[in-house]
């Protein structure tokens, strides 16, 4: 078939449908009217409950940290501080997420809307890897420099190997958890269900534009 | 306002069509698709009262309409927040055989469209609204001449499979 012949093929389907296809203008109407119908609605209100939760919990452990740093080690004022700190970027990177919801504009070029789209939805895989860098604070907080001298070889023997393997894990997942290796075993293990399903895709999106922009 | 409603309103009536295919191209199911007009035409009011001279009016709609197919054709979970008005729906077909009354090459073409990828059906929608390859290019956001070549390769394509076919 020519592609002169597919182009009349299109304009017969068009003008069947200009006779049979009328748009109910009442529903318009209503749709003019609404305020709130928007398809980012659900991703937005769930940030925000994650902000607002991050929020308090931060203020929480920021007001804890606060009134335990003249009684506590400096161990677990460290450990403390940092898992606040991450905590905090965190939050932030979730408003940063909103900020560019908010941003989004339809009207936009399509691969320029649909990349900005697609890589929010895959952002919240770095939250996750940022999450990962406080691996270590869960065998620091315990660490007492009394200990350290009176059994020395527990500390180097046991406590620091632990340590540096957090770190190391931490730190592993942190390089590791993007969108590149979502094809990969450990990957599908960790981010398994319905909730992941959607970053995921859109992960596979991101591939088919950059596709898509080659020639 | 009252006047830019009713501007509104006219500017839908005229690109029904439009609106139509690129919904029944990217949604199979009449629900879906009922669902994906309305969003389409609920952000293209969004979006009107920003809408200046800097590109044609169509080229605006398209921008809109497909960038809303796409993501609405990404999504997990596909009903939003229709408005239901009883029985009424916001796309109306007298001709309850459309469909079937169409020519055998029509229905190998629409199936053809449907099997593509979701930017590639774009492309080829606006090959077939025989929209110039500028048009195009500022619609998907690509170069002319990655668009001419996209097109070559999805009508190669589309020949291959009709010859398959006869």
């Amino acid at each position: 078939m020519e592609n002169i012949e597919i182009i009349n093929l299109w304009k017969q389907y068009d003008e069947k449908l200009e006779k049979s296809l009328s748009l109910n203008k009442k529903i318009i109407t209503e749709l003019q009217q609404q305020k709130a119908k928007n398809a980012l609605r659900p991703a937005r209100n769930y940030k925000i409950l994650v902000v607002f939760i991050g929020i308090v919990y931060s203020a929480l452990v920021g007001y804890f940290l606060y009134h335990l740093i003249p009684f506590a080690s400096i161990f677990v004022n460290l450990s403390i501080g940092i898992h606040l700190l991450i905590m905090v970027i965190a939050v932030g990177m979730y408003i940063r997420q909103l900020v560019l919801i908010s941003e989004i504009d339809c009207s936009e070029n399509i691969l320029h809307m649909q990349q900005k789209m697609a890589k929010l939805q895959s952002s919240t895989l770095k939250v996750i890897g940022i999450c990962f860098l406080q691996f270590p604070v869960f065998a620091t907080w315990n660490i007492r420099l009394e200990l350290i001298e009176k059994n020395p070889l527990a500390f180097w023997l046991v406590q620091l190997p632990v340590i540096l393997l957090l770190t190391y894990i931490g730190i592993w997942f942190y390089r590791n958890i993007n969108i590149k290796n979502m094809d990969k075993r450990w990957f599908r293990m960790i981010f398994y269900g319905v909730e992941w399903s959607a970053i995921i895709k859109s992960g596979k999106f991101l591939k088919e534009i950059e596709n898509f922009e080659k020639i | 306002m009252q006047h830019n409603q009713q501007e509104f309103l006219e500017i839908i009536e005229t690109n029904k069509r439009l609106i139509f295919k690129i919904c029944n191209s990217y949604c199979q199911n009449a629900d879906d698709r009922e669902d994906l007009a309305q969003e389409i035409i609920f952000q293209l009011w969004k979006s009107w009262g920003s809408f200046t001279n800097e590109y044609k009016l169509s080229t605006w709609m398209y921008r809109i309409a497909l960038n809303v197919a796409i993501s609405f054709y990404r999504k997990e979970q596909k009903t939003t927040n229709t408005i239901l008005m009883g029985e009424e729906h916001l796309i109306e077909i007298s001709d309850d055989n459309l469909e079937e009354g169409l020519e055998a090459n029509l229905t190998a073409l629409q199936k053809f469209i449907n099997e593509l990828k979701p930017l590639d059906k774009a492309l080829m929608l606006l090959y077939l609204e025989e929209k110039s390859h500028k048009e195009m290019a500022e619609i998907i956001g690509i170069t002319s001449t990655n668009v001419a070549t996209k097109i070559g390769r999805i009508k190669e394509q589309l020949k291959q499979k009709f010859s398959a076919q006869h």
